[in-house]
């Protein structure tokens, strides 16, 4: 059993809420207690290149707030787990930097402090819940359902911080799929971006990224998509279908779940517990192959 | 040696000294100082007249001593001890003083002044000569041969050079063949040679020479001695084959059923369990590898042993050592080519279609894996579209700093192997910039810039990914047109960063040879003197010393070879006057003379029960570290004995009495 | 009396490269202080801290301790030493408060006109600092 602090960000409980209903529901089933949050807020990741010290004051805040409670962080957003441990890594080595921040959350009466361990769910699962007892608990293995994982930019980069992954050739993501019984496999770019921060000033060329990401994909005869951050399922899920009309290419079509939603299903959640009806992606071709259906 | 009588002379040199101090005032000083016999001033010392005036009175005088105050001693130091040389006298009982450059050249605006301290240097050298004594230098014979490590062209040119002049040369090559990479190119730049035919010519040349033994498939262990005589100690690996009775016949390579990967290809393609690394090897006698012999893995086969004509297998051979004995040491152990799997992003070993410029230089080969055709690897097609990564990790912070310098005109060259193989083809460079340096390098450049078809882009990919059909999909920005694009290749090569070998370090501390930031060896001076090191008696040739190409490289071999030949060729090495003498009677063996000197000259050795501070003469170059760290002053620096100094500096800090 | 203190500066100069820019120096005819004595050594590392203290002793009011640029030592690491010896020995000297009348020099074969510079503000540092006399008070014992 490991207990962590549920992170949440920002656009998981203003937009994607299937994320938040799937972790609540198949995360403790896994072993892992999920402790509110509430006094956190943003981590400022969409103001870092606004206000750099904005930025590292919130995720400062978060840090402090959690090293209060003893607990480790569990982050579901990519970019908020970049964001935590950048700074961490920030304050570590900047002495004057680290002096600026505590003064400032002082007034609010924090006490800086980074010693507090950061974790994704991609990481969680694979390094300390671990891939075997994930697999013990499958009841419904993904066979014959070829899943492409799509980790996301942030998983995976800046390497000079810790991050979840391997930045040229990640795999922790690909494992945990295949302990639910899913087929994995290379396609080109996965590391690649998908758009996200592109989308509000050059809505065109982020929709052609998702575009060309589904169609490589695709390309490699995948059946699915998995990803693990709030971001990267606006675009590849919710933005499909206008990549689609951008790119004038019907064939631009492909279920995307959250890893999240497929663990639940493979150890036998209903799609309700999963909002998996919340997925704007065409999903259910692959939950007939499960034998599952939208309204159960 | 009894009674000091010191001869003092000063020089007027002309209006330099005499037109600012009164030199016969400064004799007539002298003159007066403990145990000078004679004091004189003279025009011009260093003149036939004035160094004849020295030699009369050493001998009318019975001088033992003798002190010419005039220029610096960097100066005339030579000429005056020659006189005393002449004269019967050992020429270290000389004494200069710097009455010139640092006396009347830079004290003209007050002569009272410069008299003043002209005689006081005057004092102090009288002083200090008190405790001069006679320097013998040691001579020792040089070996008049050389050893040469590593039979690339560097080594082959040293090589041919040295037996010319008439040295006997012993040639270390620790693969089966001789030739280095050059034998690996197809062809070579800016003239497109074949690579093999200008080189075997060569290699067969070191063969037939008469002062050349190669030792093949061998290995330098161990280097002991100082130039002029070291000891080499070489391991000669067990090839299996009895090289005296084998003929070169190559049947055993024919009939051999095992297959192993072909390092001489680059891992490309395939050779025997026995084998030659090519067809022109020399020594032309197979080597078997015990790794993939099934005979050492299986217990099996043997049909190499039973077809032989001659008997020559010997499956029960060890490991020989020899020990030569040379004068003078060629380190010619070439670069590698810095392992391509670190750049992840570009997918070398994961990507089929990915490889380096010298697996290129193997395709293309008519002796290589596809018999000379281009190809794609991943299923043996001929490529549509070639792309041609430049500084593949060279100019990069994060892998290697420096340029590979032949790069540049190796892609160019791949340009040509590629449209002459697969005319249709469309040939991207991707480069940062293009250093075509070299003598008809940039003819070569434009000329093929110009073809149809190619196309030089100025970027680097950023990261390679593989397509469906194994092709490589990436994007690069042209700086050159502002664009960015997006580029589908059927096969990528990879113009990698060149690296020290990976087992160069272990000879390197043999030798005691320093290396650069980049692990080259260290020259003694970048640009006057590139092919010395600060180790007397071995020399550097070729890409040891940093990246270099092929006229690059024989020049600095060649070069290398004529140090060398110099050196061999004066018959003796000679000590340096101002070595490190131990005083044994004083010496405890502490041994913090060794650890402080630069040159491992000193040697703690047991004698008699003690521990006792032993000199190498010849490995000693004089600078005195060890005689100040001495802590009983056992160890002492001749003509710089602390008696000496300390005699000269209180005679300096006291004033002239 | 109203004559002007003349420093007596004891310096070591290492064969390759100090001693030739001092003698670049007078070949380029630039003027400095006479104050300056001159000890030729083959390398900077030859010079003993007991040396320098000895011409202290004897009458000096000053020494300088010249060498190859680091890096640049003909002998490779002969002025590594130097360095390090004169960082222990201007410790020793600070306790007897005669830490500025030792200082080291890197001075190079081309560097002329630097030892004329490095000569002229050493004499002038130790003119202020006034004679050492330590060879009369320590006789007067």
């Amino acid at each position: 059993m490991v207990k962590v602090l549920l992170y949440l960000g920002c656009t998981i409980p203003t937009k994607q809420y299937a994320y938040e209903i799937s972790a609540r529901n198949v995360l403790p089933r896994l072993g892992v207690e999920l402790v509110e949050f509430p006094e956190a807020g943003c981590c400022g990741f969409p103001l870092k290149g606004i206000n750099k010290n904005a930025w590292i004051y919130m995720s400062a805040r978060i840090l402090s707030l959690a090293s209060m409670r003893n607990l480790p962080i569990l982050a579901l957003c990519n970019g908020c787990d970049t964001s935590l441990r950048k700074i961490k890594t920030l304050l570590n080595e900047d002495e004057s930097l680290r002096k600026y921040m505590a003064k400032l959350l002082a007034n609010e009466g924090i006490e800086l402090h980074t010693d507090v361990e950061v974790y994704h769910v991609v990481d969680l699962l694979h390094d300390v819940v671990g891939v075997n007892k994930i697999k013990e608990l499958v009841k419904k293995p993904l066979t014959g359902i070829k899943i492409a994982s799509y980790p996301g930019c942030h998983l995976l980069r800046p390497s000079d911080i810790p991050r979840p992954e391997d930045s040229v050739d990640p795999r922790k993501f690909d494992n945990l799929l295949s302990a639910l019984g899913a087929s994995v496999g290379y396609y080109p770019d996965k590391g690649g971006c998908c758009g996200a921060t592109m989308l509000p000033y050059s809505a065109k060329y982020a929709l052609r990224v998702v575009a060309g990401k589904i169609k490589n994909i695709k390309e490699f005869n995948f059946d699915a998509v998995s990803t693990s951050c709030p971001y990267c399922m606006e675009m590849l899920d919710a933005k499909q279908d206008a990549a689609r009309s951008e790119v004038g290419d019907e064939s631009i079509s492909i279920p995307v779940f959250y890893l999240t939603q497929l663990i639940g299903l493979a150890i036998g959640l209903s799609p309700k517990e999963l909002g998996l009806s919340l997925n704007l992606s065409p999903v259910e071709g692959v939950l007939e192959k499960l034998g599952v259906s939208l309204s159960g | 040696m009894g009674e000091v009588r010191i001869g003092v002379y000063i020089c007027h040199c002309g209006k330099n000294i005499g037109g600012v101090i009164n030199p016969s005032r400064v004799a007539e000083f002298a003159s007066k100082l403990p145990n000078v016999v004679v004091a004189r001033d003279y025009m011009y010392m260093c003149s036939s007249p004035g160094q004849m005036l020295i030699e009369e009175d050493i001998k009318r005088h019975n001088l033992n001593r003798v002190i010419v105050a005039a220029c610096s001693p960097r100066m005339h130091e030579p000429t005056f001890q020659g006189v005393l040389k002449k004269a019967g006298l050992n020429p270290w009982l000389l004494e200069m003083v710097n009455i010139r450059e640092h006396v009347t050249w830079v004290h003209e605006d007050v002569p009272d002044k410069a008299e003043e301290k002209a005689k006081e240097l005057v004092y102090a050298a009288v002083m200090r000569a008190q405790h001069l004594y006679e320097i013998t230098i040691h001579r020792l014979p040089v070996v008049k041969s050389a050893l040469v490590i590593g039979g690339g062209i560097a080594g082959i040119r040293a090589a041919l050079d040295l037996a010319n002049a008439g040295i006997k040369v012993y040639l270390v090559e620790k693969k089966q063949s001789i030739g280095g990479k050059m034998a690996q190119l197809d062809k070579t730049f800016p003239t497109l040679d074949c690579s093999k035919c200008i080189l075997t010519p060569l290699m067969v040349d070191v063969a037939r020479h008469p002062n050349i033994t190669i030792y093949a498939y061998s290995e330098v262990v161990d280097v002991s001695g100082s130039a002029g005589d070291f000891k080499v100690k070489v391991r000669l690996k067990p090839t299996y084959v009895d090289w005296s009775k084998c003929t070169g016949c190559g049947y055993c390579t024919e009939r051999c059923p095992a297959r192993a990967p072909r390092e001489f290809d680059e891992g490309l393609g395939t050779r025997k369990a026995i084998y030659f690394d090519f067809p022109q090897a020399v020594p032309r006698r197979p080597v078997i590898d015990p790794k993939y012999c099934l005979w050492f893995t299986k217990g099996i086969c043997r049909a190499c042993e039973k077809l032989c004509p001659v008997g020559a297998i010997d499956f029960n051979q060890k490991d020989r050592y020899i020990e030569l004995n040379v004068g003078a040491i060629i380190v010619a152990t070439g670069y590698e080519l810095y392992d391509m799997t670190k750049l992840r992003e570009y997918g070398y070993g994961k990507y089929k279609n990915v490889i380096t410029g010298l697996q290129l230089e193997r395709l293309s080969d008519a002796d290589g894996p596809t018999k000379g055709k281009i190809v794609r690897l991943s299923d043996g097609k001929e490529p549509e579209t070639v792309a041609i990564v430049l500084c593949a990790g060279s100019r990069d912070e994060k892998h290697v700093r420096y340029c590979c310098r032949f790069g540049c005109a190796a892609a160019i060259k791949h340009v040509y192997y590629v449209k002459h193989s697969v005319p249709e083809a469309k040939v991207f460079v991707l480069y940062t910039d293009i250093r075509a340096f070299g003598k008809g390098y940039e003819e070569f450049y434009q000329r093929l810039r110009g073809m149809d078809d190619v196309y030089f882009i100025r970027g680097r990919p950023a990261e390679i990914f593989e397509a469906k059909d194994g092709s490589l999909i990436f994007d690069v920005f042209d700086s050159n047109t502002g664009q960015l694009l997006s580029i589908k290749a059927d096969l990528v090569v990879l113009e990698s960063a060149v690296v020290p070998p990976k087992d160069w370090e272990s000879l390197r501390r043999m030798l005691k040879i320093s290396c650069d930031p980049g692990g080259f060896a260290l020259e003694l001076h970048p640009k006057l003197r590139p092919f010395e090191t600060t180790a007397d008696g071995i020399f550097l040739a070729g890409a040891i010393q940093g990246p270099k190409d092929i006229p690059d490289t024989v020049a600095h071999a060649a070069a290398a070879a004529a140090a060398a030949i110099g050196f061999l060729s004066k018959g003796e090495v000679e000590s340096t006057p101002y070595l490190a003498v131990v005083n044994e009677d004083l010496c405890s063996g502490c041994g913090l003379c060794a650890s402080v000197c630069p040159f491992d000259a000193i040697e703690i050795k047991e004698e008699g029960g003690r521990r006792i501070a032993k000199v190498n003469v010849i490995r000693c170059k004089g600078c005195g570290a060890c005689a100040a760290t001495c802590p009983s002053g056992a160890m002492q620096q001749n003509y710089f004995t602390d008696t000496q100094i300390v005699s000269e500096v209180s005679a300096l800090a006291g004033g002239a009495k | 009396m109203g004559e002007r203190f003349e420093p007596r500066i004891v310096v070591f100069a290492c064969n390759w490269c100090s001693y030739a820019g001092i003698d670049l120096a007078g070949v380029s005819r630039i003027k400095y202080p006479h104050n300056v004595r001159i000890v030729k050594v083959m390398c900077s590392g030859r010079v003993h801290p007991e040396m320098v203290l000895k011409a202290l002793v004897d009458g000096a009011d000053g020494v300088l301790i010249t060498g190859c640029h680091p890096g640049d030592c003909h002998y490779i690491s002969g002025n590594y030493k130097t360095m390090r010896r004169y960082l222990l020995l201007r410790k020793l000297l600070r306790q007897l408060g005669l830490e500025e009348r030792v200082r080291l020099e890197w001075i190079s074969a081309s560097e002329g006109d630097r030892w004329a510079k490095v000569a002229t503000d050493f004499v002038e540092h130790i003119r202020r600092l006034g004679p050492l006399r330590l060879k009369e008070v320590m006789s007067a014992e």
